[in-house]
């Protein structure tokens, strides 16, 4: 029995030995991918007079899509926010997804509502619409009031009345950038066949807001808002940036992405009952370009465009954390078929692979190391140097990981202007591999777990964690 | 966890050495790049209060142009090009050439001029955005060399949309093949870059479409390009390719532009292209005659009140609705079809929505 467990320590050792190298590899390609990225086009982030040549007269119309559900304490702001967007022509949509509160009420009263008449696309299918109203003041503000049947439904409802080619889906609590999409619809402008790009999201926490923009970049007071600023920073400057330029970027936040419409609506639409509808819509774009060999490009803009709040305490980040672990098993378990086939190229070979094997399954790997090193340690054939060393080279890992992702940010957007914030940053670099790590693990693992015994917990959404701004995936970056 | 014959305490050592190494050496990095922006940044907030009384000065006559040329040549030019960069956009023309002999009398053009042709791209693009902004026609040799011959698609576009500015029109056909090879390159951008030339650049335009020796995207911008300039002497050639061409895509196009014209002699053009078998093209002409407005066109939308696709329905039924009490009526009797009529709930939905927009402008 015992030579039998040391056998299976030795195997899994070298198991976990591959498994931290390929891993860790991926990691490394998307970094210099990443760097590569944003050295050659670095010059159009940042000097407004280049992007200012190219922004003048780039532009597709969009409708901007916010489906909102009890959002009354933050729909104004957001829907002000988004009708200050610098762009020659758009609209905006909200979709009223059935709320109990006052959210169609406060629309009507701030924007002086009125019933109108639109053409409703029937190629799409959504839940009974009750009614459509625009904004006397704001003729390109259009408000869709519908029965409650959750946000793939009230995207779906928007989809069906916005008229513009391009829709971009947002929170109904995200402040977006006044150029955000002058600088997010570039990628439709420079090749035909973009059909989704996802936008950058940031913390808003500890950020100076007025009426419904971002006046000065903050951090966080809290320890767990800073760690989830290292974690954002990792997950869209490296993570998204590396895989978009593989076009095999497998999800588009929530929060803000923008869409060629026909080729969504190509696709049925937005899947009801999906947990993580951002990033089920990407997987099946992917699959039905990828089987009818049509060409096609989803990418990711390193700019910020977005700013969002993220919860501060355990419970609500917990639950948050949760949700997007169902999401993302809920996506590729939907979209399996693509795992390991050549058919669907990279995706299929590259970027679903990782994301089963590293995003989905690694907090279960993690928990069998954490098994096994018990089980050496009380077998007497843990060697505790090497358990150290182990441990340490799994922190500085972590640590170079942030420190990469905190470099491309001061190499490209410097988006936090002070010296003592950027040191605080790194410092939390550290820090989160103590303590944060282990505690987004266990909320994985809850996910995980909750997924395949079928709690239905997920469908609880607070407020402040109703968007879906970097997948859990992605958070396991340490 | 376990000894192996790799000598993992060894090999693991090394790979955390390596790994404190490089994020020790990162993180020092990004805190002396950090250190380093911000001095950067006084230092230039320090020129810049001392730079913009003197070049103000210079250009209301009360500075002698020596002194300015002092002042800069003690100091970094590059950001002297940046600070009278971002100053002209608060400017415009006699100050703008006043600029420009500023940093013509510094030296700063010519070597701009030089730069065009650099291979860093960055520093092309910073050279050809400043002689742009600058007006500085000196460099229009060096801007047609790099149409003619950069791979670069960003260098070449910087280096058209400047060649624009400049406003030879003569450049426009050498600017349109340019643009319109790139693959990449967006139809909205190179309208703007050819519109710049101004209306001047119409005959070239013609002259595409007359000889056909451009690609076929060169001569769809051509045709989106005069129907935006509403260069009426165009209306024939494109009343010619509204009515015969074999590309449906340049048909719909060219009814696009009959109808920004605006004159009532399209209206045959565009009533014959209002019953061609591809639905954009109807879908374009039914939105040209409303564009046009022509009374006599109320027989040809009644007609695509019934026609098969929705769309088409739907805008022949505003065009009808905005054509006067006439075309109202007949949607009005449309209307009062069936519920589940769908050419009674085209004219529905359009009726409403036609009124609601009636109701705002009265608002």
């Amino acid at each position: 029995m015992r030579a039998q467990a040391i056998a299976f320590i030795v195997a899994f050792n070298w198991f976990v030995f591959l498994y931290f190298v390929i891993w860790n590899s991926s990691y490394f390609l998307f970094n210099v991918l990443a760097f590569v990225h944003l050295r050659e086009r670095g010059h159009e982030y940042h000097r407004r007079s280049m992007r200012k040549l190219f922004q003048s007269g780039f532009y597709e119309p969009v409708s901007v899509l916010i489906p909102a559900h009890n959002e009354a304490h933050s729909i104004v702001q957001t829907v002000r926010s988004a009708l200050h967007l610098e762009y020659p022509e758009f609209e905006v949509v909200v979709v009223n997804d059935g709320s109990d509160d006052d959210t169609l009420a406060e629309l009507a009263r701030v924007f002086e509502l009125r019933p109108m008449a639109r053409p409703i696309d029937p190629t799409i299918a959504s839940g009974p619409i009750r009614g459509v109203y625009v904004s006397r003041p704001f003729p390109n503000l259009v408000v869709v009031d519908k029965e409650n049947a959750g946000k793939s439904d009230a995207l779906n409802a928007g989809l069906r009345v916005a008229r513009h080619p391009l829709f971009c889906s947002i929170d109904a609590d995200s402040i977006l950038e006044r150029d955000c999409l002058l600088r997010v619809t570039r990628p439709f402008l420079d090749d035909d066949t973009t059909i989704a790009v996802g936008g950058t999201v940031r913390i808003a926490n500890g950020c100076h807001i007025l009426d419904g923009e971002n006046t000065e970049v903050g951090v966080p007071k809290s320890s767990l808002g800073r760690f989830q600023i290292v974690e954002y920073l990792r997950a869209f400057l490296f993570g998204r940036v590396g895989l978009a330029a593989l076009n095999s970027l497998l999800v588009t936040s929530g929060a803000f992405s923008i869409f060629r419409r026909a080729a969504v609506v190509e696709v049925g639409g937005f899947m009801v009952g999906a947990v993580g509808e951002d990033m089920e819509i990407i997987c099946r774009l992917h699959r039905r370009f990828r089987e009818a060999g049509r060409p096609y490009r989803i990418t990711f803009v390193p700019d910020p465009v977005c700013w969002t709040e993220v919860p501060e305490t355990l419970r609500p980040l917990g639950r948050q954390r949760d949700r997007w672990q169902r999401g993302l098993i809920d996506s590729l378990s939907r979209h399996i078929v693509m795992l390991g086939n050549p058919r669907y190229g990279g995706v299929g070979l590259f970027a679903v692979p990782y994301f089963v094997f590293f995003e989905m399954l690694g907090p279960i790997v993690e928990l069998l190391g954490y098994f096994t090193f018990g089980l050496a340690w009380s077998l007497g054939v843990l060697e505790p140097r090497l358990a150290l060393l182990f441990f340490v080279a799994a922190v500085l890992l972590g640590f170079a990981l942030s420190v990469s992702s905190l470099f491309l940010e001061e190499l490209s957007f410097r988006r936090y202007p002070r010296w003592s914030q950027m040191a605080m940053l790194l410092v939390y670099g550290v820090l989160e591999n103590f303590g944060y790590r282990q505690l987004t693990l266990w909320w994985r693992l809850r996910g995980t777990l909750g997924y395949m015994f079928g709690s239905r917990d997920w469908e609880r959404r607070d407020p402040v964690v109703s968007r879906q701004p970097v997948t859990p995936a992605e958070r396991s970056a340490a | 966890m376990l000894g192996t014959t790799l000598d993992p305490v060894e090999l693991t050592l090394g790979f955390v050495l390596a790994l404190l190494s490089v994020s020790l050496f990162l993180s020092a990095y990004i805190l002396w790049h950090r250190t380093e922006i911000d001095r950067r940044e006084a230092r230039y907030k320090e020129l810049r209060r001392e730079w913009t009384p003197l070049v103000l000065g210079q250009l209301s006559g009360e500075v002698p142009m020596g002194e300015v040329v002092a002042a800069v040549s003690q100091r970094d030019e590059g950001l002297f090009a940046d600070f009278v960069l971002q100053l002209a956009e608060s400017l415009e023309g006699e100050d703008i050439d006043g600029l420009r002999s500023v940093l013509g009398a510094c030296g700063i053009l010519d070597r701009a001029i030089d730069d065009v042709t650099e291979r860093d791209r960055h520093k092309a693009i910073d050279a050809i955005l400043l002689l742009g902004r600058m007006r500085e026609t000196r460099a229009a040799p060096a801007l047609r060399r790099v149409i003619a011959e950069s791979s670069r698609d960003d260098v070449g576009f910087a280096a058209s949309a400047t060649l624009a500015q400049l406003r030879d029109p003569r450049d426009s056909r050498a600017v349109l093949d340019r643009l319109t090879s790139a693959p990449r390159r967006s139809e909205q951008s190179i309208g703007q870059v050819l519109l710049e030339f101004g209306p001047g650049v119409a005959p070239e335009l013609e002259e595409v479409l007359r000889t056909g020796a451009s690609s076929r995207r060169a001569e769809e911008m051509a045709i989106e390009l005069l129907g935006a300039l509403r260069h009426l002497p165009a209306l024939p050639l494109l009343a010619a390719r509204a009515g015969s061409d074999r590309s449906p895509e340049l048909r719909r196009r060219a009814v696009r532009a009959l109808g920004r014209l605006g004159s009532f002699e399209a209206v045959p053009v565009v009533h014959e292209a209002a019953y061609a078998a591809e639905e954009p093209v109807r879908l374009e002409a039914v939105s040209a005659l409303r564009r046009i407005g022509a009374e006599d066109s109320t027989p040809v939308l009644q007609a695509r009140l019934e026609d098969s696709a929705t769309l088409v329905r739907h805008a022949a039924a505003i065009a009808l609705c905005e054509l006067g009490p006439r075309g109202r009526a007949l949607v009005e009797a449309c209307a009062r079809r069936p519920a589940d009529d769908p050419i009674g709930t085209s004219a529905r939905t359009a009726l409403a929505e036609w009124r609601g927009a009636t109701l705002e402008v009265a608002a």
